[in-house]
C-alpha cells in the first residue's frame, strides 16, 4: 500500500511502479489532459453532414442487402453456364487478348514519353518559368482527372472505332499518371549533382539529361511500369466502347448469353494482368 | 614535428608558392558583399578582401559565420544583396545567364559533399566536367562522348589516382574516392581558379589528409589560384598563403598563414 502523506517529490514504491496497487493515490502534479478534443462547431456540423449524406447516398445507390442476398441464385446460375469455359473462340479470343496487350503496351510507351518533356516542364525546380508550370500542370490534372472510358469515346469521335481509339486513350491517362510522379520525382531528388553542374557552367538542358534524368531514373522506370500494369486493366475495359481489345469480345459473350466463352475470356484477361504484374514486379526488384 | 611541419615536408618546402613570387593579378575581388536570408540579421556584412594569382586562400570561422554562402555568392550560386563579386576580371553581379556560364566555367568549385551524379562511372561524372567548353549531349555520359574527351577525362582520373576505376559506379566508391572523382571533374573544366568549400569536412582524418595534400598540390602544380574554407585549422594553416577569418559575418582576420597558428586561430571561435 502507498503511504497517502507521500507527496510528488517522494519515491514511487516498486508495487506502485508495476501496478499491483491499483488504488494509489495519484501524485500530485497537473491532471491529465481529456483522452478526445472536443470538435469546434464548424467540425461538428461536418461530421453531422457527412454522415447524412451517406445515408442519403446508401438510399441514392439502391444499396440493399436483401437484393445481394436475392441475387445470389443467380450467381449461381451463371458460374454453372461459365464452367467448364468454352474453347470454341479461342483463337479468336487469343488475338483480341494480344491487340489488347498491344494497345497497353504501346499506349504507355508513347504516353511515358510524352509524359517527360511535360514533367520537365513541370517541376517546380526545373520549370524556365511559373507561367509554363502552371500550364504544364494543367493539363497533366486535365489528363489525370477525365476518367480514361471518357477519352476512349473522344478518340472514337475523332479516329474511329478499333484499337487506336483505345491506344490514344491510354496514352492520354499514362501521361496523367506518369507526368505527375515524375516531376515530383525530380522535385525530391538530391539537388547536390546539380549544383556542382551549374557551378561548372553547364546549361540547363545539361543539368538535366546528365543530372536530373538519371538519379530519377529508378523511380521513372518504377511508376512506368506500374503504369503498364494500369494500362493493361484499363485496356480491357475500353473495348466496351468500341475503342479495339478483348472487351468487345467480352461484351459481345455476354449479350449472348453464352457465359462459357465469357469465362474463357475473363480468365485469360485474369491471366494477362497477372502475368504483367509479376513480370513488373520482377523487373522493379531488380531495378530497385 | 607539428602537423604543420609534417605537411610543408610533404608538400616539398615552405607551405606553399611564396605570394609575393605571385602575379599581383586579382583572380577574385570581393567589395562590400552582404548577404542576409529571408530578411534576417545579415550572415556576411560588408565583406571586401581580393586574392591574387596563383594564392592559396584559406577561410575559416565557426558554424553559421557564412563561409558557405561566401564561397557560393562567388560564383552567385547565392546571390549577394549587396556589394561586388569580381572572379577572372568578370564583375559576376550583373552579368547575363550566358555570361554568368562563360564565368562559371572557368572556376572549379567542390562541394563539402562530393555532389557526384550517383548512378554514373566515375569517368562519366568526369566527362560531365567538359561541359565547361563544350556543349551538347556529347558531354552527357562518358558512351556519347568523344576519344579526345574520354582521353582527357582519363587523363584527370590519372590526376587523382583512379584511372582504374573509371567504370566503377561512385556510389560504390569510398568518401575519399568520391571526393577525389570530384576534383578530376573540377580539373576537366581546365579551371583558372578552384574554389573549395570545406573539401575534406565529409571525410575521416586519415582520408581527409590525403585528399587536401593531394587537393593542393594538383592546383598547385596546374598553377590554379585557390581560395578553399576549411575546419580544420592544420589544414587552413599548411596549405594556404594566407587565411581570411569570419567572425559574426564580418572579415575578422585576414593574414599571412606562417604568422598563424592553431591557438590563435581558435579565438574566432570563441
Amino acid at each position: 500500500m502507498t503511504n497517502p502523506s507521500i507527496g510528488p517529490s517522494s519515491q514511487v514504491r516498486e508495487t506502485d511502479a508495476i501496478g499491483a496497487d491499483a488504488h494509489v493515490q495519484p501524485r500530485g502534479g497537473r491532471a491529465a489532459p481529456g483522452r478526445f478534443e472536443r470538435p469546434g462547431p464548424f467540425e461538428f456540423i461536418a461530421y453531422v453532414a457527412a454522415l447524412a449524406f451517406f445515408i442519403v447516398s446508401l438510399s441514392g445507390t439502391e444499396w440493399s442487402f436483401i437484393a445481394f442476398i436475392e441475387g445470389i441464385p443467380n450467381l449461381v446460375t451463371f458460374l454453372s453456364e461459365a464452367f467448364p469455359p468454352s474453347l470454341k473462340r479461342a483463337e479468336q479470343v487469343s488475338w483480341a487478348l494480344l491487340e489488347t496487350f498491344q494497345m497497353a503496351f504501346v499506349g504507355t510507351v508513347m504516353g511515358v514519353i510524352l509524359s517527360l518533356p511535360l514533367a520537365i516542364l513541370a517541376a517546380r525546380t526545373l520549370t524556365p518559368s511559373r507561367w509554363i508550370q502552371g500550364g504544364a500542370r494543367s493539363i497533366i490534372a486535365l489528363a489525370r482527372t477525365v476518367p480514361d472510358l471518357v477519352w476512349a469515346l473522344i478518340f472514337v469521335i475523332m479516329v474511329g472505332l478499333g484499337p487506336f481509339a483505345g491506344t490514344l486513350a491510354i496514352m492520354v491517362d499514362t501521361i496523367g499518371f506518369c507526368a505527375r510522379f515524375f516531376a515530383e520525382a525530380m522535385e525530391e531528388i538530391d539537388q547536390g549533382p546539380q549544383e556542382a553542374l551549374t557551378a561548372l557552367g553547364a546549361r540547363k538542358s545539361g543539368t538535366v539529361f546528365s543530372a536530373v534524368l538519371p538519379a530519377a531514373m529508378p523511380s521513372f522506370i518504377n511508376t512506368s511500369l506500374f503504369a503498364l500494369e494500369k494500362s493493361t486493366r484499363s485496356s480491357v475495359i475500353l473495348g466496351l466502347v468500341g475503342a479495339g481489345g478483348i472487351g468487345i469480345e467480352l461484351k459481345v459473350s455476354m449479350d449472348m448469353f453464352e457465359y462459357a466463352e465469357a469465362a474463357t475470356i475473363i480468365l485469360s484477361i485474369f491471366l494477362l494482368v497477372l502475368l504483367v504484374e509479376r513480370v513488373s514486379s520482377h523487373l522493379r526488384r531488380k531495378i530497385m | 614535428m607539428n602537423l604543420t611541419a609534417q605537411l610543408d615536408v610533404k608538400l616539398g618546402g615552405g607551405a606553399m608558392a611564396s605570394p609575393s613570387n605571385a602575379s599581383r593579378i586579382q583572380d577574385l575581388s570581393i567589395s562590400s558583399l552582404t548577404k542576409s536570408y529571408d530578411g534576417q540579421a545579415p550572415v556576411l556584412r560588408d565583406i571586401s578582401f581580393e586574392i591574387h594569382r596563383g594564392e592559396a586562400v584559406a577561410l575559416v570561422g565557426a558554424n553559421g559565420t557564412g563561409k558557405s554562402t561566401l564561397m557560393r555568392c562567388c560564383l552567385r550560386l547565392i546571390e549577394p544583396d549587396a556589394g561586388g563579386v569580381k572572379i577572372l576580371g568578370a564583375d559576376i553581379t550583373g552579368l547575363s545567364r550566358k555570361a554568368l556560364r562563360d564565368v562559371r566555367a572557368q572556376a572549379g568549385f567542390i562541394f563539402q559533399r562530393h555532389n557526384l551524379v550517383p548512378r554514373f562511372s566515375a569517368l562519366s561524372n568526369v566527362v560531365h566536367g567538359a561541359q565547361a567548353w563544350s556543349r551538347g549531349p556529347r558531354t552527357w555520359h562518358q558512351a556519347l562522348a568523344s576519344k579526345a574527351v574520354r582521353e582527357e577525362a582519363m587523363y584527370c582520373l590519372d590526376l587523382v589516382g583512379l584511372a582504374d576505376f573509371a567504370k566503377r559506379r561512385v556510389d560504390q566508391l569510398s568518401g575519399g574516392q568520391s571526393q577525389r572523382v570530384a576534383i578530376a571533374r573540377a580539373l576537366m573544366q581546365r579551371p583558372r581558379i578552384m574554389l573549395a568549400d570545406e573539401p575534406v569536412a565529409s571525410l575521416d582524418p586519415k582520408a581527409g589528409e590525403e585528399v587536401m595534400e593531394l587537393f593542393v598540390r594538383l592546383i598547385k602544380s596546374q598553377g590554379l589560384t585557390l581560395f578553399y574554407s576549411s575546419h580544420h585549422l592544420e589544414h587552413a594553416i599548411g596549405y594556404s598563403d594566407r587565411i581570411l577569418g569570419l567572425r559574426g559575418g564580418v572579415v575578422a582576420l585576414d593574414g599571412e598563414s606562417n604568422s598563424q597558428n592553431v591557438n590563435s586561430l581558435r579565438g574566432l571561435y570563441d
